[in-house]
């Protein structure tokens, strides 16, 4: 006959492992999710910017200087969200190797 | 490998510093070189990437070989001990970050509203970027005008006349000697037809087909022809308007006469008398030519 006892035994040995292997991992869980709200406000800005930029055309403004503005946002752009992909890349890149 | 994981995991002020630093000078460098010095956007993209790799990695090597200060401590003290944290200790970034998301959600609707101002001038963007290219058969500027005349034909976006007709003509031009731009071509009849709107009195007609003949075999005119698809080949076409139909030439002999292309859509093979076609078609909806066949 099973004993009732041992059921529940084993499913606390499950939840600790579950909590130690997010306790393990939560601090940089932390360090990545403060970045992702970062690279998000900056995106909506870049977004609202170029919204604004179609706007601009929209009302006939000088396309030479549009093209212009439209420039200097790309490269914004690029600056920001490549940094932020790569932080991604090397600090999960960095995480992995350090628990090893 | 203990100071690298305290830079990028526990003192992100210092990594805060760098990365705003790095942001400046990739934004820089690549304003620069695009702007100042013309150069290609393709490449500099490329070099931008990797300035802000190169940069990251040297200001972790700086962090790692710079003289350890006192208040370091060799027990690993994390900003962050629980996932809650971050959001206590930043709750205007979180608060910020929750409204640009909505804003975010809120803005990609606007954007596929069709007929929008903002959308035809984003197209229009788009088009005049892949106009500034230097390269005109470049692979990636002749998608970037596929995409954006089909984009307009889909949405029914009117774009601005002069810029359409600009990129339609280069288009068609570098189609000459490029086959890969030959869809791109094609993409821009078939928005071009969506402009004319003229209203026909015609009787209505359908499509037809013709067999393997020779020359001209068969003559239509005075018809609308609407919702099929049609072969050009081995017809002569006289007052005739084609509407919502995909119209297909292999390149046989054909004469149009006064011949209008209304939403059609253009499957025309890469000949000789195609590109012809496509040259004409490229300044006028209302057509007259004779195509010998090629």
């Amino acid at each position: 006959m099973a004993n009732p006892a041992r059921r529940t035994v084993q499913t606390t040995t499950q939840v600790s492992f579950w909590r130690r292997r997010w306790e393990n991992i939560e601090p940089a869980v932390s360090a990545l999710v403060e970045d992702g709200l970062l690279l998000l406000i900056f995106v909506v800005v870049l977004t609202v910017v170029y919204l604004a930029l179609g706007m601009l055309a929209g009302l006939g403004y000088d396309p030479r200087r549009i093209e212009m503005f439209e420039t200097i946002h790309y490269w914004a752009y690029l600056a920001v969200f490549g940094l932020f992909m790569l932080d991604l890349v090397l600090r999960v890149l960095l995480h992995t190797i350090s628990k090893r | 490998m203990q100071r690298l994981h305290q830079l990028w995991y526990i003192d992100l002020e210092a990594r805060r510093r760098f990365q705003v630093r790095t942001m400046l000078i990739a934004f820089a460098y690549g304003l620069f070189n695009s702007l100042g010095l013309g150069r290609s956007e393709k490449q500099v993209t490329w070099e931008t990437l990797g300035v802000a790799f190169f940069l990251t990695v040297a200001f972790s090597a700086f962090y790692c070989l710079r003289k350890s200060t006192s208040t370091e401590t060799s027990k690993v003290i994390f900003k962050y001990a629980h996932l809650g944290e971050v959001f206590r200790q930043n709750r205007k970034i979180f608060e910020v970050g929750l409204a640009s998301l909505v804003v975010l959600l809120a803005l990609s609707l606007a954007i596929h509203l069709p007929n929008s101002r903002v959308q035809a001038a984003g197209i229009g963007m788009q088009l005049r970027r892949a106009l500034s290219s230097p390269d005109p058969s470049d692979p990636n500027t002749i998608k970037e005008i596929t995409t954006a005349f089909r984009m307009a034909t889909a949405d029914r976006v009117s774009i601005n006349p002069k810029l359409a007709n600009v990129a339609g003509k280069r288009v068609v031009e570098a189609s000459r000697e490029n086959p890969d731009a030959w869809s791109a071509a094609l993409a821009f009849m078939s928005y071009r037809s969506t402009l004319n709107q003229e209203m026909s009195s015609l009787k209505k007609g359908t499509c037809i087909k013709v067999g393997d003949v020779s020359g001209i075999a068969v003559h239509v005119s005075e018809s609308v022809l609407a919702n099929c698809s049609q072969e050009l080949d081995h017809v002569a076409w006289k007052n005739v308007v084609f509407e919502n139909v995909t119209v297909v030439y292999h390149g046989s002999p054909t004469v149009l006469e006064n011949v209008q292309f209304k939403n059609c859509q253009f499957s025309l093979d890469y000949t000789l008398s195609g590109q012809a076609l496509a040259k004409s078609l490229a300044v006028s909806n209302n057509l007259t030519i004779t195509l010998p066949g090629s």
